[in-house]
């Protein structure tokens, strides 16, 4: 608890209060805690609970191990710490289930699997069951250069990215199991069009489906940016590209068109011409009678 | 993806002391400590702030601003064109809404508001006698046959054509027929001194942020325009920290989670959870979309004024 | 105030008529101490509006939900008074119906004082009157608003123009008879008379352009209610949202508007010793309209309330049992019974239309007239579509500050000002067009 409060004291500010209370508070029944992980902890199964983590937990808890929570009060624990990791897989899955004070119940939000999911990836950071970790038994060979490759198929937007190493013997190979993010550059965020199951076959190779109902710019074209999902193992790869196999999109200006809600310069032509011609009509008359009686005192004279 | 998530972060952790830094964003470590320093004299009301560079500084209270560096008239003309190209959407998941308020903070911060005043409103509804309640956030809908810009009569109030209706301060006359044109009670009147006016009184009028707020004219939800000139979320959606929001481009048929930060499609989103607009019945077309209050993660408390309910 | 002396039969002669309108213009009495009356009452209201320029109109009662309040709901009564001019003078005077002709004058005061004061209120409702000429610079067509201002400015002018040019005669009368004048105001009678004599040429042309004037104000005078009905309708609001809002304000405005010229009748004959002037035929006939106009005004009340009460909408519902049986309940009833029932069933009786009776029954048409204004305007901001929540308890309801209804008893004292000086400076009573009706030769000498 200590370490983690020194931490906490470099980054943000000092919680002199520092809430080593909220542990203890959680009860958890012994036979919830007897619960296991019924799924391994295979690489796809700590990635996928990787990406259910970063959505769900990321934005309170930060990385694990990094310890950049929000700096709430009491603090968000670090869920890579070793001080969390003592917990039993069926501690863990309650409290994410019901939550507490800040921390929301996720009894509904996740599904069973995807709370076991983010337990097998928490628990990839346990210095003590990191041996038990099954690996699947894809073993690829070491390689270095890792790239990966992307053949487009235009008229059936299919994209095939090939992903090959390096090996010690000179040549490429491709890496088998291997989970690639397809994404797409959109406003305010990467658009993942990778779908469930993107790994890469024995060859080193995944084929996506682009969606065919994507919005690109005027001309069709999309920034793509392929990488590996899990960043651990070989670092950040990505390969970027401009594809131009998007649907074309010719963004409609809503101020094109006149219209009752426009400004003035944007003003229906009837009801601008309905209110000229009204004031103009009626005003002539009201300056034609004004004139006319400045005629008055001329007649006086005539008489 | 990985850095746009810490970045987001680290605003989430500005945000959460409850300071606006400034339009522009960027806010020098040199200049931060100066006015830390000129604090010193004068000891006030603190702030913790983390500059660019990763310090940790303390200012005074009263020495932030916002800062703008571009001349009005520039200012009033882009804010009145709009961004080309775009057509902003909002999406409010109401299942996720638990009333945590954060949306309002922020957007009462990063507007100048004092706290009963509402660009955005979570409101507690129930639709029917016997109907579930649930909470529902309600900014601006940002209606694309918005009723307040038809009646205004001086072109004060308009729409861009990025979708988004704004508020000249500078040109309003305070008649306040928009108020009581829109049907969502969207819109509020600076009916005396703005907050803070004092201390706002020589900055540059920022149309897209409607600040400094003034006395005498209306003020509303702008989806934040200032900060989606920079990529930037609406100060709401980036402040929930429950997933309510996402906001995103509809040509690009794509929208973003504030909190997540995750991606999806703007289609399939509404789609799939058989999302609606409020009152459509008005034919306001509002460009705010809500997902219906099912499969609610949490308990409806029903008493808002009891602070231990808010989480 | 008395009503004792009975109009006897008297041979009207020229010379009679004139002394007898003349003679009110040359006594002073009481008058000082009314206007000295009026003008404090206005200085404190200026004042009241002054706090307001400097503190902002959080001084009043309204807040973000009750935007529209007091102001706006006087803005819209003024208007519809002010519509009297045009129903008696223009409407009447096309039809040629001639027992108008004694009471046209005070009509067309009334509506050009109640006129230019609801200009006014408008500006004193802005929270930013010092930018009231953007309506000119940037003035959006699509906005009630703009037309509002157009014809409010314009019904102004031809209300002036239908007062001045039919009082011509008797101004050059004035000129020559009222020797105790004021130098400006003999300048002002020289100007205004455009020198009048009365030819045969000059009294075919002047009446040509009065009647051009008084077909051009039927258009001009519904408009104004109409569009002024349309800064309500025009919202999507419960209670607003309703389409015979246009003609329900015009024919409300009738009614309104003939009450207070009952009043303004009954004031001038007594005061002014007008009897045989307005005579007890002109009361009898003004009762007789004002049932017309109530009965019209009552079926399109039926029509507002009915309707959507039968179906009671969800919007609608709370509004509407608000405004029925809740606390809007006393106002809403009070001002249906009082301003337009009561009336009607009491003035279809003869006797209910003497001076004195119809003059009380329109003290109450006129101010129930007041009250259904705030029950249109008010009520409505309070039912939004959406419940309002998370803002200050002040914000659920209304009640107008002392600020707001100081400014509001402004816009009366102002009103009653202009009527005041119009009334003292210009015969209330149209000397020649009543010698002209009543065949007396005259002449008007320069």
């Amino acid at each position: 608890m200590k370490n983690l409060s020194t931490i906490l004291a470099t980054l943000v500010l000092v919680f002199a209060f520092m809430n080593s209370a909220s542990a203890e508070d959680w009860k958890v029944s012994a036979t919830a805690k007897k619960k296991l992980n019924p799924y391994e902890l295979s690489k796809k199964n700590i990635s996928t609970g990787k990406k259910v983590y970063q959505t769900n937990c990321k934005s309170c808890h930060g990385d694990p191990t990094k310890a950049n929570m929000l700096p709430l009060v009491p603090a968000p624990a670090d869920l890579g710490s070793q001080n969390f990791l003592v917990q039993s897989d069926g501690e863990i899955y309650h409290k994410v289930k019901v939550g507490k004070g800040a921390m929301p119940t996720f009894e509904k939000t996740l599904n069973d699997e995807s709370k076991w999911m983010v337990i097998a990836y928490l628990r990839s950071f346990d210095k003590n069951k990191k041996k038990a970790v099954v690996t699947k038994a894809v073993v690829n060979p070491e390689v270095s250069d890792v790239k990966i490759e992307l053949d487009i198929d235009s008229e059936h937007k299919k994209l095939k990215a090939h992903l090959t190493g390096l090996k010690k013997d000179g040549k490429r190979a491709g890496l088998e199991g291997i989970e690639l993010s397809f994404l797409i550059k959109r406003a305010f965020g990467q658009l993942d069009i990778s779908g469930e199951e993107a790994y890469t076959d024995a060859k080193g190779e995944l084929l996506i489906q682009f969606p065919t109902d994507l919005p690109g710019d005027r001309e069709g074209q999309v920034d793509l940016t392929i990488k590996i999902t899990d960043e651990d193992e070989y670092g950040v790869i990505e390969e970027k590209r401009v594809l131009s196999i998007a649907v074309p999109t010719n963004p409609k200006n809503p101020l094109d068109e006149r219209a009752m809600w426009g400004t003035r310069a944007n003003a229906p032509i009837w009801i601008i011409a309905s209110y000229l011609l009204g004031v103009i009509g009626i005003w002539s008359v009201i300056f034609l009678v004004l004139f006319q009686v400045f005629q008055l005192s001329k007649m006086r004279t005539k008489s | 993806m990985t850095q746009k998530t810490s970045d987001k972060s680290r605003r989430n952790f500005l945000k959460s002391f409850g300071v606006t830094v400034g339009a522009a964003g960027v806010v020098s470590s040199f200049s931060l400590l100066s006015a830390a320093k000129a604090a010193a004299k004068e000891p006030g009301e603190t702030v913790n702030l983390l500059t660019a560079d990763g310090q940790l500084v303390q200012v005074d209270k009263n020495q932030l601003r916002p800062t703008v560096n571009e001349p009005l008239d520039e200012l009033q003309q882009r804010g009145r064109e709009g961004i080309a190209g775009k057509s902003f959407v909002m999406v409010i998941d109401l299942s996720k809404c638990r009333n945590a308020r954060k949306c309002m903070s922020a957007c009462q911060n990063h507007h100048q508001l004092r706290a009963d005043q509402h660009h955005i409103n979570v409101l507690q509804m129930q639709d029917a006698d016997h109907t579930a309640p649930y909470f529902m956030p309600k900014p601006c809908q940002h209606c694309d046959n918005p009723p307040c810009t038809k009646v205004c009569p001086v072109d004060a109030t308009f729409k861009r054509q990025d979708g988004i209706v704004l508020i000249d301060n500078e040109r309003c006359i305070g008649c306040r027929f928009c108020i009581a044109a829109c049907p969502y009670s969207a819109r509020i009147f600076q009916w005396t001194e703005p907050k803070d006016a004092e201390k706002y009184k020589d900055l540059t009028y920022n149309i897209e942020a409607n600040v400094p707020q003034k006395k005498g004219t209306v003020s509303k939800c702008l989806f934040s325009a200032d900060r989606l000139r920079e990529d930037k979320l609406p100060s709401c959606v980036s402040a929930c920290p429950n997933g309510v929001y996402y906001f995103g481009d509809r040509n690009e048929d794509a929208v973003t989670n504030g909190t997540s930060g995750e991606t999806v499609r703007f289609s399939k989103l509404i789609e799939e959870n058989a999302g609606y607009t409020l009152m459509e019945e008005l034919g306001t077309k509002p460009r705010v979309y809500y997902l219906p209050p099912k499969n609610r993660a949490f308990e409806f408390n029903g008493d808002l004024l009891n602070e231990e309910n808010l989480h | 105030m008395n009503d004792d002396t009975k109009s006897k039969e008297t041979t009207l002669s020229f010379e009679k008529i004139k002394q007898d309108v003349l003679r009110p213009m040359q006594n002073h009495r009481g008058l000082e101490l009314w206007i000295v009356f009026l003008i404090t009452v206005i200085s404190v209201g200026a004042w009241a509006y002054y706090v307001q320029l400097r503190d902002g109109l959080g001084v009043t009662g309204m807040r973000d939900y009750v935007s529209w309040g007091l102001y706006i709901a006087n803005f819209v009564f003024f208007v519809a008074v002010s519509l009297v001019g045009m129903l008696i003078s223009s409407i009447l005077g096309l039809l040629k119906v001639d027992w108008i002709a004694p009471i046209s004058r005070i009509a067309e005061i009334i509506a050009v004082a109640f006129v230019a004061v609801a200009g006014l209120v408008i500006v004193l409702d802005m929270g930013r009157p010092d930018r009231v000429l953007n309506v000119m610079i940037h003035g959006r067509f699509q906005s009630p608003i703009l037309w509002d201002v157009t014809v409010i400015t314009t019904y102004l002018v031809i209300s002036a123009l239908l007062l001045i040019l039919p009082m011509i005669p008797d101004l050059a009368i004035c000129k020559k008879e009222i020797k105790t004048a004021p130098p400006m105001l003999k300048k002002l009678y020289a100007i205004l008379s455009f020198g009048y004599t009365n030819t045969p040429e000059q009294h075919k042309h002047l009446h040509k352009m009065i009647r051009t004037l008084m077909v051009l104000i039927v258009p001009v005078g519904l408009a104004i209610h109409t569009v002024t009905s349309w800064l309500f309708a025009a919202t999507l609001r419960n209670g607003w949202d309703t389409t015979i809002f246009g003609p329900y304000f015009v024919a409300g405005a009738f009614v309104a508007g003939s009450a207070a010229l009952i009043i303004a009748m009954y004031f001038f004959r007594v005061n002014y010793k007008l009897q045989d002037y307005i005579t007890e035929l002109h009361f009898d006939k003004m009762g007789k309209l004002m049932v017309a106009v109530c009965l019209v005004y009552l079926y399109f009340n039926v029509n507002e309330f009915l309707v959507p009460g039968y179906k009671m909408k969800s919007g609608d519902s709370v509004h509407l049992k608000e405004l029925f049986f809740g606390s809007w309940a006393i106002m809403f009833w009070s001002s249906q019974l009082l301003g337009n029932i009561l009336p009607i069933i009491l003035m279809v009786n003869k006797r209910f239309r003497m001076p004195k009776p119809i003059m009380i029954i329109s003290i109450f048409v006129l101010a129930s007239a007041w009250f259904k204004r705030y029950v249109i305007v008010i009520p409505t901001m309070l039912h939004p579509h959406l419940p309002i929540q998370n803002v200050p308890d002040n914000y659920q309801h209304y009640f107008p500050s002392s600020v707001e209804i100081t400014v509001t008893v402004l816009s009366f004292a102002l009103a009653l000002l202009i009527i005041t000086v119009l009334a003292k400076i210009f015969p209330v009573v149209p000397i020649c067009e009543i010698a002209d009706q009543k065949g007396i030769d005259y002449k008007i000498e320069e």
